[in-house]
């Protein structure tokens, strides 16, 4: 077996390294039932052009080859922490999590004294993609726009993230385009594309209003958006039925005000990504229904601030953070838990919730039957400053481990 | 009414030359007599003294008499100016002023050699200014950007050379605790010090010549051209209160010292006043150490910003007065929440008991009497206010026997005021300078242009 | 110290004290709780003069509010919550330039008549306290001027409630917001001769800003007569035409006036109100043929406006009124204290404005200009309780402004001068 997962862990770097071509991807069952859990339904179908970054793990082993992770703390995807807990991945997919899971006869066997949690999951994020691929500066309303098309593996900013322990992150057009296209959900290692369809990404904040292209106004903006949701075709169709997300940068409170005022024109709901105060709308955001992708706070929060964030918790408005440094993207989860945040709330905003917002919810953030085995050992309590990452796994396999990447433990 | 008849001023002179005209009038009308009357409803002698239906009398450019109509001895033969609709009060001193000259800061971090003779210009607009909302005594210095300035000069705002606007001339030397532009704290702390240090190093080192039985000092003075006569032959001790002093002085006479530190001598030994400015809290504490330790913290004035009020309690420990600039209410903004807050400046002053005066120096142009009506607005006293811009600025100028109020021996400066003197519409109607005549309203062309509506370019149209 | 005008006989007031009783009733001061939780809205206010700009001043008088409106006023010695020297209306700020900046007008086309500025607001903005704190409690916000015709303006309360649009916007569609001047052709640059932008276009001088402004409106003239022909904003600017919406022009220098006054008078626009109005004593007699009204820039001591550097002498307002012209004053939000809206009719009474009609000047002239006059602009039954406590007589130097009330919720306590 381990010399099948060398073979696995090699085939898998060099497809890596060459960054090129399609690995043939036996259509054995598992692989199938695979790609299927984790698209969303979506109407469009995947488009055959995204197999080319798909990199589907070899499933050459026998089925009863199954990965059990034995954790001195198993982080669950309800948010309880299980003591001795067990985890058991086959094909690249959890099939038992928990505290009374029997470990199968043959099971490769991982032990891990400190803690197991999902891998990391971003619901917004910046700077990885290429430098130019985030801002289309032509068109304002560019409702097709894929980001996805953007995409390159091999941009080293995915392979930092993923020594953070970041293993899923959404792709979005940058913030100058009202309309920016569709965002994706990535692997952060495999170039695997969770969904290149997750939300179709809207900006309202002051980027948007450029004096390069129209409109050069708020007022612009609204009216442009109001019109092309109040008789919806194809993307704003699909983001009224909910069919795709809805996902909207917004900065300052006033735009916050102005995005829940369109929602409620047209009965949308969805992400509000970057506002910082968004907190000191809590009950507004909560009754729209929306949730949040807060930036990275600073470690010092100063009272405003903090008393935004807090309130934003209390009101139960699902909030998640936006990763572009990914140093910065676990002490976010951190902070969150100092300004008040519960452990449950502060971890899932970097795993279970952060996934739902990015609409892959059923596939990836939280340790559960039937979702992708994308998982980290920690040195000790993720939402603890002195804690590092020791391994990462993708689909259950080892794809990194600290000091080094890619070897078998 | 008014009896005295101004000449008539040509309406092309008018249009084209309105400050030359204007200040060159009150000197071509120098009176017949020496003596000159005014009646007014009311004389407002200081804050304390009114007198209703009142009569000043005016004798060699001082106040003689003042007193009840009736009571005061008049001379017969005295012109008469005035009538019962006005309103007397004391001609409003400008504590600190920068203004008037053509430039007001020079890029040289310690000049104390400068003097503002030089660069004063008794034709700008802001002498006219000054007469038009009643300012009779200016204090005019350098402006704040620099570490040490130079002499400044007190002057009347009516002349047309220097020397006939001169009241006092060398008076003042301005200091800057608060950074010349482009220097950081440090710096201008720095360079403070290090021209205390010079001096020092500068005396210390003369005097050792002449012990060692040179003359280098005598000698650079006749190189420069300066003669060494009478006083300037003299030597005197150092006589100081700082925390340093020169031994052997008095070797050296008075007159061979180097036109730099001659000034910064001056300043230490206390025969100079001082004009400290502070943009800020930190600024006053630099300043007063620096005055305190070089002596002379008894001659020394802050000239300060609102922020300044902070430092209060340490301003009125040191007993130095103070002369406000900008705008009386002090606003900060919280830099987390963004919310304002706002302190009466003023207000903290007086409770901490600091004489303070206030300045018409600043952005809105805005001039004495509406700061002292504003001051009331905020929430001083009717009293307080006047003194404010009459005898707090006169006694920060050393000069409260002759200057703030309409007393007897007092310099003649006097406002005739159309009513109250901190009304909403009261208007300068006339403006005596020493006992001279120097401004009336209905002749003033840009009174009209300001407030009739009348058309700059009038006197340009073709139909003139 | 009054206004000038002088207390009215008792029997008179009695008329006019709408709602409350005798004198002496002892029952106002009971009646000053409310039940719901929130900022207190419910007070009676008692002063030593009462300036309600309905042309009468109230001598020892009170004020009662109730749930943010004003339930009476008259004249009487009773026990109040407190007690001021003077009270005036909230002041209304007709030309507030409370935007955004740049991102309040829709800048795709120098023409933009039917784009409203209410996407153009930031109500969280601290803009708005600073002005409530200075005595306005209404602003008209118009979208920047940098098209010719750069929209539909709002009227928004400058606090109470919540920073919401429902809670501060009280209009929309005030009237449309024109510019004559300078800055509607600054930043744009010749069609010929450069590379494509958004910029290369009319106008670039003020012939040009007049070009802009009368296609627009011969436009809207042809659509009238043709069917088949229609441009975005027509039944904007054809309610302009019918008088229906107020054209709002600022036009400081005399030339911009000039050409404003001709474009009225063109296409026999009925209702216009020139903003930012500075050099009218000129061309005094072009003004009141018109039949246009004011709204006058800042009133600085220099003797210009801070627009297009526009002469402005003090005694306008004063020249304006003797004229019979309609006009208001306005601050244009500036930083500057001594400027505020607050101090403006001090210095017009300097210039000799009566100081009755520089109250109203400030109060019931703008509510009227903005369409606003039915909610604000006086001290009546019914209006919100927008008020503005005095620490001695209204408008003159020596008094400031100590307690400001804003739809009954005191933001400025002139109990202790703190904000609640």
């Amino acid at each position: 077996m381990i010399s099948t997962l060398s073979a696995a862990a090699l085939l898998l770097s060099s497809c890596a390294a060459s960054g090129q071509g399609s690995v043939a991807a036996p259509l054995a069952g598992p692989t199938v039932t695979g790609a299927v859990v984790s698209a969303p339904l979506v109407a469009a179908p995947l488009e055959a052009s995204f197999v080319r970054h798909e990199v589907v793990v070899e499933a050459a082993a026998p089925a009863a080859d199954v990965l059990a992770v034995r954790a001195g703390h198993l982080h669950m995807a309800d948010g309880s922490i299980v003591e001795d807990g067990v985890l058991l991945v086959r094909d690249g997919l959890v099939t038992a999590a928990g505290a009374d899971v029997a470990v199968p006869d043959g099971a490769r066997v991982v032990e891990h004294d400190g803690h197991v949690s999902a891998g990391l999951v971003a619901a917004y994020s910046a700077g990885y993609l290429p430098r130019d691929e985030a801002n289309e500066n032509t068109r304002a309303y560019l409702p097709d726009g894929r980001v996805v098309h953007g995409f390159d593996p091999e941009l080293s900013a995915l392979e930092d993230a993923l020594e953070q322990g970041v293993t899923s992150l959404l792709l979005a057009p940058g913030t100058s385009q009202v309309v920016g296209g569709r965002t994706a959900v990535v692997k952060t290692s495999g170039g695997r594309v969770v969904t290149p369809n997750a939300h179709l990404a809207l900006s309202m904040g002051a980027p948007a209003a450029s004096t390069a292209r129209t409109p050069t106004s708020y007022a612009g903006i609204v009216s442009g958006l109001d019109a092309r949701f109040a008789d919806a075709e194809g993307a704003y169709a699909e983001a009224k039925s909910g069919n795709l997300g809805l996902l909207t940068y917004v900065s300052a409170r006033h735009e916050v005000d102005r995005a829940l005022r369109l929602f409620e024109r047209h009965e949308l709901k969805g992400a509000l990504v970057g506002p910082t105060l968004a907190g000191e709308l809590a009950e507004r955001i909560r009754a729209s229904g929306c949730s949040v992708v807060l930036p990275n706070p600073p470690l010092v929060l100063d009272e405003r601030t903090h008393d935004a964030m807090a309130a934003l918790f209390e009101a139960q408005v699902p909030f998640a953070f936006w990763l572009s440094d990914p140093h910065e993207f676990r002490a976010s989860a951190i902070v969150a838990l100092r300004a008040g945040a519960t452990r449950a709330q502060a971890l899932a905003s970097i795993t279970s919730t952060a996934a739902d917002i990015a609409r892959v919810g059923t596939s990836v953030g939280k340790l559960l039957r039937g979702h992708d085995a994308d998982f980290v050992l920690w040195s000790g309590d993720p939402l603890e400053f002195t804690t590092s990452v020791e391994a990462v796994y993708v689909r259950g396999e080892l794809v990194h481990t600290a000091g080094h990447h890619g070897d078998d433990q | 009414m008014l009896t005295l008849e101004p000449t008539r001023l040509k309406a092309a002179v008018r249009a084209c030359a309105l400050g030359a005209a204007l200040v060159a009038a009150p000197t071509a009308l120098a009176q017949t007599s020496d003596s000159l009357v005014i009646e007014a409803g009311r004389i407002v002698v200081d804050s304390q003294t009114e007198i209703e239906d009142g009569v000043l009398v005016i004798q060699g450019g001082r106040v003689a008499a003042v007193g009840k109509r009736g009571e005061v001895e008049v001379p017969w033969e005295a012109p008469v100016l005035g009538g019962p609709e006005f309103t007397a009060f004391p001609g409003f001193v400008e504590a600190y002023s920068a203004r008037g000259m053509d430039r007001a800061n020079e890029r040289i971090d310690v000049a104390p050699f400068l003097d503002v003779r030089d660069s004063i210009d008794p034709i700008n607009l802001y002498f006219q200014d000054c007469l038009r909302w009643g300012i009779t005594t200016v204090n005019v210095q350098q402006g704040p950007d620099c570490v040490i300035g130079g002499r400044g000069r007190l002057v009347k705002p009516v002349g047309i050379t220097i020397d006939e606007m001169t009241v006092r001339p060398g008076y003042g030397l301005v200091l800057s605790a608060a950074p010349k532009s482009g220097l950081s704290r440090a710096t201008q702390a720095g360079t403070m010090r290090e021209a205390f240090g010079e001096l020092r190093r500068y005396l210390e080192g003369i005097v050792q010549d002449a012990k060692d039985g040179g003359d280098y000092a005598r000698r650079e003075a006749l190189a420069q051209g300066r003669e060494l006569e009478g006083e300037a032959a003299k030597g005197r001790p150092f006589q100081s209160t700082a925390s340093w002093s020169i031994d052997g002085l008095e070797m050296i006479p008075r007159g061979a010292i180097d036109g730099k530190q001659g000034p910064l001598l001056d300043l230490v030994e206390g025969r100079v006043p001082a004009f400290f400015h502070c943009g800020g809290p930190h600024d006053v504490h630099l300043a007063l150490e620096t005055a305190k330790q070089n002596g002379f913290l008894e001659r020394t004035t802050l000239v300060l910003q609102p922020e300044c009020w902070k430092a209060a309690s340490a301003i009125a420990e040191a007993g130095v007065p103070v002369i406000h600039t900008g705008p009386m209410v002090h606003t900060e903004t919280d830099p987390v929440t963004g919310e304002e807050t706002e302190t009466f400046v003023l207000e903290v002053y007086r409770d901490k008991g600091i004489d303070f005066s206030l300045s018409s120096q600043n952005s809105s142009t805005s001039s004495l009497w509406y700061q002292a009506a504003r001051a009331v607005g905020h929430g001083l006293t009717r009293e307080q206010a006047i003194d404010a811009v009459t005898v707090a600025p006169a006694r920060a100028l050393g000069m409260a026997d002759h200057l703030g109020t309409l007393g007897e021996g007092r310099l003649a400066n006097v406002v005739l005021l159309s009513g109250d003197p901190l009304a909403t519409t009261t208007m300068v109607e006339h403006v005596i300078v020493e006992g001279a005549h120097a401004y009336d309203r209905s002749k003033d062309p840009r009174n009209q242009i300001l407030f009739e509506g009348a058309d700059p370019l009038d006197n340009l149209r073709s139909d003139g | 110290m009054l206004l000038g005008t002088a207390p009215i006989a008792a029997a008179t007031l009695a008329a006019f004290t709408l709602g409350a009783g005798p004198a002496t009733d002892a029952t106002l001061a009971a009646t000053t709780v409310q039940d719901d939780d929130g900022p207190r809205t419910s007070w009676i206010v008692t002063a030593d003069e009462i300036h309600t700009a309905t042309g009468r001043v109230i001598e020892g008088g009170f004020v009662r509010i109730g749930d943010g409106k004003i339930t009476a006023v008259g004249r009487g010695k009773i026990a109040g919550d407190f007690h001021v020297a003077a009270i005036t209306p909230g002041l209304v700020e007709c030309s507030s330039g409370l935007s955004v900046g740049q991102r309040s007008v829709e800048q795709d086309s120098e023409s933009t008549p039917h784009v409203s500025v209410e996407e153009g607001l930031d109500l969280f903005s601290t803009r708005w306290e600073r002005e409530l704190r200075r005595g306005v409690t209404t602003a008209c916000v118009a979208p920047d001027d940098r098209n010719v015709l750069g929209g539909l303006p709002v009227v928004v309360k400058t606090g109470g409630g919540e920073p919401t649009m429902d809670d501060r916007v009280i209009k929309t569609r005030v009237g449309v917001r024109a510019a004559m001047g300078s800055e509607p052709s600054a930043g744009n640059s010749p069609v010929f001769g450069r590379a494509f932008g958004l910029f290369n276009r009319r106008p670039t001088t003020r012939m040009g800003v007049e070009w802009v402004f009368r296609r627009t409106f011969y436009d809207a003239l042809r659509a009238q007569q043709d069917d088949d022909f229609t441009f975005e904003g027509v039944e904007t600017v054809n309610q302009v035409l019918a008088g229906e919406l107020p054209l709002f022009i600022q036009a400081a220098p005399r030339q911009d006036l000039m050409t404003a006054l001709g474009l009225k008078a063109e296409f026999s626009i009925p209702n216009v109100v020139i903003d930012a109005a500075a050099e009218v004593i000129p061309e005094a007699d072009a003004v009141v043929a018109s039949g246009a009204s004011l709204i006058f820039a800042p009133l600085e001591f220099d003797g210009t406006a801070s627009v297009e550097g526009a002469q402005l002498p003090w005694n306008a307002p004063a020249h304006m009124a003797e004229l019979g012209v309609t006009f208001a004053l306005s601050a244009r939000s500036t930083g500057n204290a001594d400027y505020s809206l607050a101090m403006q009719p001090a210095h017009a009474i300097r210039g000799g404005l009566d100081p009755v009609k520089a109250l109203e000047a400030v109060t019931i002239v703008p509510a009227r200009l903005l369409g606003v006059d039915d909610l604000v602009g006086s001290i009546e039954q019914g209006k919100h309780a927008d008020l503005v406590f005095w620490s001695g007589a209204p408008f003159q130097y020596t008094s400031s402004v100590t307690g400001v009330m804003v739809g009954g919720e005191l933001a400025v306590d002139p109990r202790h001068g703190e904000e609640l």
